[in-house]
């Protein structure tokens, strides 16, 4: 496991950003969904020890946050969620100082920088100063400062924030290089769910300081089950309400669809005796891919459901 | 074609254990200020003219005092000014260095040093690495005791040595130059030290303080020279040599005098220390308070 945590509470006065999480997050890349003020930059800066839990406990990469503070930083990376960079500046110093702050020696920071600014794409313009990049440049810019010390995990809090649909997919592709490819683990925090699905493994859904979901992409789109797309000859009707009086959600998708929506211990079977049940025949049958989007927003009404 | 390198390759070189980590940050903001070609040719060079004007004054009276050729008088005026090349000589540096420089270096220097920072979100770059907010502040702190310890300590100890290169054999009997002034090197190490530590400090906290400099270096303006108004104004109504105090300058220039065993022409020099000490420890504060990592908390 890369990140551990056990009962992590965080509280700022009277408002608790984290409500006793418990996580344990493997290697790969990993995505952080919720909405705005879930606590994913929270539990982010938590993990980084730049803020300090109220309760519990949390280890990155085997080491305590509490404890190990400046070894964690060593060995993570952080894209803010915020335009960051120094003033005045120009992309090679700025990232031969951040180089050096981890530790590394000028020599090796400075010829870090320009290989790592190649990698993000800011070869041609590393010697300009940051202030006058463009906002997509500035987010490679980012993540060029998260990877100058070669870290083991990086977290990207919103790493595609005010891009366009062009730079997005690159820093996407991006993402999914260094996670895939370089061997670093990653930690995407977003609230745009095409940007968590194309590049991560594993997803983590929170809300108001809660994890409400964790698990492969896979398993999560699994978790509640399949969703089927039907049509059929006969009484619609009779087919329809054989279902519902079973519990199962039944909705049109147009006027000759429906949408049935079995559980994980249920299979099509169950379709097409309920068919010859009433008498109807089916002239369409297919499974509904399930989203992440679904996921997501069957999570958050599940959780509004319980307040 | 894809945007990154594939020649990307894990770095496996040593790491070490960032224990100068304020130095980085102060060779990168040296670094920084002597590329602004403004800066260098309107602060940094003008910041040593007055030594070597003096260094060219001292020379030529020198060669006018040995002079056979040139009419008494004009040597007596000059063995009258080389006299005077004494401690308050050296003294006299520094006032001009406090009338002039040290407000711009403050104005146009420190006052960026935070405020920047803050503007453009860069502690979340810098607290987000192995460091510690004492590393960030004393980096910061680095930079303009350097560049005051650079155009104040360096050209005045450059001044004395000129001096002392130049200074004509004692008679027999009489003290040499040098042990006629041989407490001033430290008196000028010292009392720079003193100088640029009082300063840098409150203008580190009043950086903190802002996200826009040039409106930190106006309030750095407005303190340094409306204190020196105030100073006189209730020197004038309340006739105490205390009310020094009120003034950063005359409070500098009072201890610097003390520093350097002149006769000082208020009496009050312990208000004045006791004022630039109160002021160091209250930016102190005002620093600790600001500079915390949980600033990178929206």
């Amino acid at each position: 496991m890369i990140i551990s945590t056990d009962q992590l509470s965080v509280r700022f006065g009277k408002f608790e950003a984290l409500k006793g999480i418990s996580l344990k997050i493997p290697g790969g890349a990993t995505g952080l969904l919720g909405p705005n003020g879930a606590g994913k930059s929270t539990l982010i800066k938590t993990l980084l020890g730049l803020i300090k839990p109220t309760t519990g406990q949390a280890e990155v990469l085997g080491l305590n946050v509490k404890t190990a503070r400046r070894q964690v930083r060593r060995r993570v990376g952080y894209l803010p969620e915020r335009e960051a960079y120094f003033a005045d500046r120009n992309a090679v110093l700025t990232l031969t100082v951040l180089g050096e702050l981890a530790g590394m020696k000028f020599s090796d920071a400075r010829s870090r920088a320009h290989e790592v600014l190649y990698y993000v794409g800011l070869g041609e313009a590393r010697y300009r100063r940051v202030q006058t990049y463009s906002i997509g440049m500035k987010q490679r810019m980012k993540l060029a400062s998260a990877l100058i010390h070669d870290p083991s995990l990086v977290f990207l809090d919103e790493p595609t924030n005010g891009m366009d649909p062009s730079g997005r997919d690159d820093m996407l592709e991006l993402i999914r290089d260094v996670s895939r490819n370089k061997g670093i683990h990653v930690v995407v925090s977003s609230h745009l769910l095409p940007d968590v699905e194309s590049c991560c493994d594993q997803v983590i859904v929170m809300n108001l300081g809660e994890v409400l979901r964790q698990g492969t992409i896979e398993e999560l789109r699994g978790e509640a089950g399949q969703t089927y797309l039907v049509r059929v000859k006969g009484d619609r009707s009779v087919f329809a309400s054989h279902f519902t009086e079973r519990g199962r959600a039944v909705t049109d998708r147009d006027p000759r669809t429906f949408r049935i929506a079995l559980p994980p211990s249920s299979s099509t079977r169950e379709i097409f005796e309920a068919a010859v049940a009433c008498g109807v025949q089916i002239r369409f049958l297919e499974p509904e891919m399930r989203t992440l989007e679904d996921v997501f927003l069957n999570a958050l009404e599940g959780a509004d459901a319980g307040l | 074609m894809p945007v990154y390198d594939q020649g990307y390759r894990r770095f496996e070189g040593p790491m070490g254990s960032g224990f100068a980590n304020w130095w980085v940050i102060t060779k990168s903001e040296i670094i920084l200020r002597f590329s602004r070609k403004l800066l260098l040719f309107l602060l940094i060079i003008p910041s040593f003219l007055p030594m070597l004007g003096m260094m060219i004054a001292v020379y030529v009276m020198l060669q006018i005092a040995t002079s056979d050729q040139l009419p008494m008088g004009a040597s007596i005026i000059a063995k009258q000014f080389l006299d005077q090349v004494s401690t308050e000589f050296y003294f006299l540096f520094f006032k001009i260095h406090a009338s002039t420089f040290l407000l711009l270096w403050g104005a146009f220097v420190g006052s960026d040093l935070i405020s920047n920072d803050r503007k453009t979100n860069a502690m979340e770059l810098y607290f987000t690495r192995p460091i510690r907010p004492v590393d960030y502040l004393l980096g910061k702190f680095g930079t303009l005791v350097f560049f005051l310890l650079f155009t104040t300590m360096l050209p005045a100890l450059l001044l004395y040595l000129f001096a002392i290169s130049v200074a004509p054999e004692a008679a027999e009997g009489t003290e040499s130059y040098f042990e006629a002034t041989k407490h001033v090197p430290g008196a000028i190490v010292f009392y720079s030290f003193v100088q640029a530590i009082v300063v840098s400090t409150f203008m580190l906290a009043l950086s903190s303080l802002g996200r826009n400099w040039i409106l930190v270096g106006a309030i750095w303006g407005g303190v340094y020279l409306f204190s020196q108004v105030g100073y006189r104004i209730v020197q004038e109504l309340s006739g105490s040599g205390a009310a020094v105090a009120i003034s950063l300058r005359d409070s500098l220039l009072l201890v610097g005098r003390r520093i350097f065993q002149l006769e000082t022409e208020v009496e009050h020099w312990e208000a004045a220390a006791w004022m630039l000490g109160i002021l160091t420890v209250s930016s102190l504060l005002i620093l600790c308070r600001r500079i915390r990592v949980v600033e990178t908390v929206k």
